[in-house]
């Protein structure tokens, strides 16, 4: 680990709740959850955070839609417009799913979503499109990261997209993974998580004055797989406690470092269990612990950058905001979920993520005052 | 309407579990009416009853709706079978 | 020497360490099963896998044979690094297919739609809980992944199973490398390239 200090900041998000980081905070702070039964999409109604059409750009496919939202605001923010040095990274699970749904499956291909955001910047270089299940977003966080760590570029766009379709929603419910209320994190009664929409976006560069409005700076990030079974997360949390312990010895830091942990946390019950144990392994149990899926959903390949996001602009401010939908703390490893928004005095912040595959993914960023 | 499953629905059963969870290592005579499915028996695991499900409804038009009681119905190819004509 | 071995499969045809095994009858999955086969390696589970699962299973496999170049290393600091195009796109296609015509989502062709199911696969397979990341890129690029080659080093990798891996319909191609991190650098990018561009 080397050199100046990687800054964050350009933040951008949109999804069920509505657009922007401090937006998404307010509407955190006082209001409940963006989750609605979405009828027409499939068979039986479901539960899910479909982003108002308003706040979309016009444009043919939505998850390009989705992507200009944030792409077009941050490339305002970043003029002059970025160029030479820059690496744009892409994170989603399906891309453009409805294609395939359409019928067209070349137009599915998930480079072609890397291509279109690519014109969108302006800039010549190929995207790294990354996917990694439900850990993407993070994923691709900890690659531009480490690519500007390695020397290879001065600064990274990185940005995550996936919109609802018919082909995840059926998908996540024939896996009895969607429950029938919106979603409960760490609840004793939670049975499932709830699918959403979103796209997140940053900019990242080493130096400090090219970003406008840092929000807080990268500290280390590490991916591990859990080696143990395709669709369920590891019982003894395995994956993830290597990722977390592996991004805590590259930052020479300790758990007790950690002011808050913003969970996975997806509502179905292996998950919440698997963190709860992986986090208590940790030495973890005591730092505030949250997950945001109960506002606006699991949101896939843009989950880890718009929950990182909104986790640093509320630990900026001091504060830890509650898991929506968690009343009674139901999961077997010791950990401090909180259901009531907490003053935490430090900034430093654990995200992670967690996904099929048993892929795990945790970044440590230090929020900025 | 007999409640002994038939031979017919037992060999029946069997090569749909073959077909549709791509047990190619298998064959109809390989597995017994009471070869256990999970564990020792056929080693099929969680994802593996939730299309097991799907199998019992598409192709016997027998729901189940709650996972958990589908670990008792999928115990080997005779519960199987005996479920499907208690509900038919 | 970085690279420490590598495989490639190209429709039918299977080369590992210099030895080239071709079936040409059959569809897509037959010849795989056909290539893996020969390798004579019991392990049912490859058979009940995706294909782009399968594809990565077989190239990887004579890496962790007995002799194999990754045979006595760390299996904790082996990381995985794919790429590829189609990347689930076979399973995409096949699960959307019930999906349409019957209406019937299956929960075991949905699990493969995402294209990383084939690290969770390798992972398995040979024990591996390191980092490992999916790429999706229009067409093998060594350069393109330099900058997660550097980042599975970061992370402590020592060794890395990295290459190529793209099917969809009649076709199933992948270039494969075992890599060794600790001497590694990007002059050795044009080496993993050229090994694209054989195949």
């Amino acid at each position: 680990m080397s050199g100046a200090p990687i800054w964050i900041g350009a933040a951008h998000c949109v999804s069920a709740l509505g657009e922007g980081p401090r937006f998404h905070l307010q509407r955190m702070r006082d209001g409940g959850t963006a989750l609605r039964t979405v009828p027409g999409l499939t068979a039986k109604p479901m539960f899910a955070g479909l982003i108002p059409d308003e706040l979309l750009p016009a444009g043919p496919r939505r998850i390009q839609r989705l992507l200009d939202r944030c792409l077009l605001e941050l490339l305002d923010d970043l003029k002059p417009r970025p160029h030479e040095r820059w690496l744009l990274v892409v994170a989603t699970t399906k891309g453009d799913i409805a294609a395939m749904e359409q019928g067209d499956a070349a137009a599915s291909a998930l480079p072609l979503l890397g291509e279109h955001a690519r014109q969108r910047c302006g800039f010549g270089a190929q995207p790294l499109v990354v996917s990694l299940a439900c850990a993407s977003g993070t994923a691709a966080f900890i690659l531009a990261c480490s690519a500007i760590e390695q020397d290879r570029y001065d600064h990274a766009i990185v940005i995550g997209a996936d919109a609802l379709s018919r082909f995840v929603l059926e998908g996540f419910a024939s896996l009895y993974a969607l429950d029938a209320v919106p979603c409960r994190p760490f609840d004793a009664h939670r049975a499932g998580t709830t699918l959403g929409e979103a796209c997140a976006a940053v900019a990242i560069s080493r130096d400090r004055d090219r970003i406008p409005e840092v929000i807080g700076r990268w500290v280390a990030g590490s991916i591990a797989h859990d080696a143990n079974h395709i669709s369920g997360p590891s019982r003894t949390g395995e994956g993830l406690l290597r990722a977390v312990q592996n991004a805590l010895r590259i930052a020479d830091l300790r758990a007790s470092d950690i002011a808050a942990v913003n969970a996975h946390g997806t509502g179905t019950a292996y998950n919440d269990a698997m963190e709860s144990i992986a986090f208590e392994r940790c030495g973890l149990s005591d730092a505030p612990l949250s997950g945001y899926k109960g506002w606006f959903g699991h949101t896939l390949g843009a989950a880890g950058l718009l929950e990182t996001i909104v986790a640093v602009q509320a630990l900026r401010e001091g504060t830890v905001l509650r898991t929506l939908g968690l009343s009674e703390p139901g999961v077997p490893g010791r950990v401090n979920a909180i259901s009531a928004d907490a003053a935490v005095p430090g900034r430093m912040l654990l995200k992670t993520s967690s996904g099929f595959g048993g892929c795990n993914a945790a970044v440590i960023i230090e929020a900025e005052s | 309407m007999s409640t002994e499953p038939t031979t017919e629905l037992k060999q029946d059963l069997k090569a749909q579990i073959i077909k549709h969870l791509n047990l190619q290592d298998r064959t109809v005579e390989s597995i017994a009416d009471d070869t256990p499915l999970f564990g020792e028996g056929l080693g099929l695991d969680s994802i593996d009853v939730l299309e097991l499900i799907v199998l019992m409804d598409r192709q016997y038009g027998v729901r189940i709706s709650d996972p958990q009681e589908g670990r008792t119905v999928f115990q080997n190819v005779t519960t199987m079978a005996e479920h499907i004509l208690a509900k038919r | 020497m970085s690279i420490l071995a590598s495989t490639a499969y190209h429709d039918g045809a299977f080369t590992s360490a210099g030895v080239r095994f071709a079936c040409v009858d059959g569809d897509a999955d037959q010849r795989l099963a056909a290539a893996w086969n020969q390798l004579r390696i019991d392990y049912p589970r490859f058979h009940r896998a995706d294909r782009l699962s399968r594809l990565l299973l077989l190239s990887a496999a004579p890496f962790f044979e007995a002799n194999g170049a990754l045979a006595a290393c760390d299996p904790e600091t082996i990381g995985m690094l794919l790429c590829t195009c189609t990347g689930s796109m076979e399973s995409d296609a096949r699960y959307q297919a019930l999906l349409r015509d019957e209406g019937v989502a299956s929960p075991a062709l949905f699990v493969p739609t995402l294209p990383s199911i084939a690290l969770g696969e390798l992972s398995i397979r040979h024990g591996l809980h390191g980092s490992g990341v999916c790429l999706m890129m229009p067409a093998p690029s060594a350069s393109a992944l330099a900058p997660a080659i550097g980042m599975l080093k970061q992370q402590g990798m020592r060794h890395i199973v990295c290459g190529w891996a793209d099917t969809f319909a009649s076709h199933a191609r992948s270039a494969f490398a075992a890599i060794a991190l600790e001497t590694w650098a990007d002059t050795h990018l044009n080496q993993l390239q050229s090994l694209f561009d054989e195949h």
